[in-house]
């Protein structure tokens, strides 16, 4: 079985002149079914989220916007040791605004995330792919950097200037996260789980920290070197609140809770595949900011 | 791996599982308590917001038509008035009177619904208190002495706010279109509140003092300037304690609109308007 799911989640928002409603914000980091073949692999990904912020249920006086986030993703997995699987992602974010007729754009490298996992339990008895029997459990951490820029004017009205908003976080937070897989011929279950303790950055910004985490069952059919992996699931998010200086930032963190469904197929050695999370219980930005369905494409090579 | 060892990476791995649970999910979320502590050697910052809205939605100038409770359809094409003597007041009880606070708030005007006070001392705040219209002393004073936003020259902030040095200042200003306004008098009514009492002839006073409750305490601190956001009813000129008609009010050809002290204060605007006010909630907004 070869898959990779490899979220790095943005959720976001939007300020108004008085006050700087925001979502969950920053890279919130999202690993789905992985792999468990012992192979490097390279890939891209493209994925798009969206988001409406209803500033005027706070504010009476300000318009709502819409927000829309893209990125395409370069990512690279491979094994120094038989163990060891270091895990590598780094994205190029294209953010965009709406907000009445006015649009604002900004796009640039983002953060990227560098993941260490060690592979605790490695069973596995494996004749072809419709008879498999294997379980794995891969527990790891690492950093997610401060690579993209993070900079914005709050006067210059072109700008976002709300934090999250822009392509990085500027700060780096530590990573820990959790990897198991079981599978029994075509049928298999991945459960992830993800942690992100954020760092301060130099505008004393301190994004809350986060969890995610996902329950996916999926099931694999093949064709002599032609397989395809239906799979469905549950994904959850829960960041906590934003500080800026030690004060924090009510319209800020909150949860989501997604139904996800995704298609791989495989041959040879390339993998493609699309993944849709369909929010069904959220609370983001105290009820300010509402998530649309996330979708994400991709497609990596293995070696 | 000797056992005391395996003890110690188990517990570790038990501490970092545990304070990573802590620090995720403890379920109140505060600022930290250095950023709480109240500097008495250093004032900070608190603004108010004036949002002016019509009954529940926002105030679109000319564009959006309301109703008043005679059911009778309006437009707001202006609306202004003046907030003066701003006195802040704390959970304890004591107040601060901000010094020299004259302001001038327009709907068409963003930057003048944002009063920001500077110099505050550092404190809880739970209610605010100023006066709707320009103080009698200040309304008097010379007119050198009145500027910026009291400026009643041609070229004044205050020039379209202002009667005569016996009328003085128009405190609150509404006007718009209503088709309840006969087309002889083109279709527009106008509601001009003013009067201090007057200078060389007495008039009516029609100033009043709005005190508001905030529903959670403003926290003025180093790194914490505070947002009280006040909503602005202008539908309560015509629907507050008294009820206005324009039909009834416009039915004498020879009636043009409120324009002096007494007529105000006959129609019950003053208090009208004293009541237009409210708190909606407060941000404790990081600097
Ligand atoms: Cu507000």
């Amino acid at each position: 079985m070869k898959r990779l799911l490899f979220f790095a989640l943005l959720l976001l928002s939007i300020p108004g002149w008085a006050c700087d409603v925001c979502g969950c914000s920053g890279t919130n980091f999202y690993l789905g079914v992985l792999p468990q073949f012992q192979k490097h692999f390279v890939g891209f990904r493209y994925r798009t989220q969206r988001y409406d912020t209803f500033m005027s249920r706070h504010h009476i006086d300000q318009a709502d916007s819409r927000e829309s986030f893209q990125a395409i993703d370069l990512w690279v997995r491979f094994y120094p040791l038989r163990r060891v699987q270091v895990l590598a992602i780094a994205p190029y974010q294209f953010h965009q605004q709406t907000q009445g007729n006015v649009v604002r754009r900004l796009q640039g490298l983002g953060d990227a995330t560098v993941l260490v996992n060690y592979k605790l339990i490695d069973r596995s008895r494996i004749r072809d792919s419709a008879h498999v029997v294997k379980h794995a459990l891969l527990v790891g951490g690492g950093a997610k950097l401060a690579t993209g820029a993070h900079r914005y004017s709050e006067t210059d009205l072109s700008d976002v200037a709300n934090p999250n908003f822009q392509p990085g976080t500027g700060a780096t937070d530590l990573v820990l996260n959790g990897i198991y897989t079981l599978r029994v011929n075509r049928w298999g279950m991945n459960v992830d789980a993800n942690a992100r303790i954020t760092g301060t950055n130099a505008e004393g910004y301190h994004f809350g920290n986060r969890v995610n985490g996902s329950l996916i069952g999926f099931y694999v059919k093949q064709w002599g070197a032609t397989a395809v992996m239906p799979s469905v699931g549950l994904y959850a998010e829960y960041a906590r609140k934003d500080h800026k200086y030690g004060v924090l930032i009510q319209e800020t963190g909150g949860y989501l809770a997604a139904a996800t469904l995704g298609l791989d197929a495989y041959r040879g050695n390339w993998v493609v595949g699309v993944n849709a999370q369909l929010p069904v219980q959220q609370r983001i930005s105290d009820g300010l900011v509402q998530a649309h369905s996330r979708l994400a494409i991709h497609l990596s090579r293995m070696f | 791996m000797n056992a005391i060892q395996h003890i110690r990476q188990r517990s570790f791995g038990w501490f970092l599982a545990l304070s990573l649970v802590v620090s995720l999910v403890a379920c109140t979320e505060q600022s930290d308590p250095g950023a709480l502590v109240i500097d008495p050697k250093t004032n900070g910052e608190l603004t108010l917001e004036f949002d002016n809205v019509v009954g529940g939605t926002n105030l679109a100038l000319g564009k959006a038509t309301y109703k008043n409770s005679f059911g009778e359809a309006f437009t707001v094409d202006a609306f202004n008035y003046f907030v003066s003597n701003v006195v802040l007041k704390k959970a304890d009880g004591t107040t601060y009177n901000v010094p020299n606070s004259y302001y001038l708030v327009r709907e068409s005007l963003a930057s003048s619904q944002l009063v920001k006070l500077t110099d505050i001392p550092q404190g809880d705040y739970t209610g605010v208190s100023f006066v709707l219209g320009v103080d009698s002393t200040k309304s008097a004073s010379p007119v050198t002495e009145r500027i910026g936003a009291l400026d009643p020259g041609t070229y004044g902030q205050a020039v379209d706010m202002y009667w005569s040095w016996n009328s003085g200042y128009i405190f609150v200003r509404l006007e718009g279109t209503s088709t309840a306004v006969p087309a002889d008098r083109n279709g527009y009514y106008e509601l001009h509140t003013g009067g201090f009492g007057g200078m060389t002839g007495k008039t009516v006073n029609n100033l009043r003092v709005v005190s508001l409750t905030t529903p959670t305490p403003a926290t003025v601190r180093t790194r914490i300037a505070p947002t009280i956001h006040l909503l602005v009813d202008a539908g309560k000129v015509m629907d507050g304690s008294t009820k206005i008609s324009l039909t009834s009010l416009y039915k004498d050809r020879t009636f043009n609109g409120i324009h002096s002290p007494e007529a105000a204060a006959k129609l019950g605007l003053p208090d009208n308007q004293q009541g237009m006010f409210m708190v909606d909630h407060v941000h404790n907004d990081p600097k």
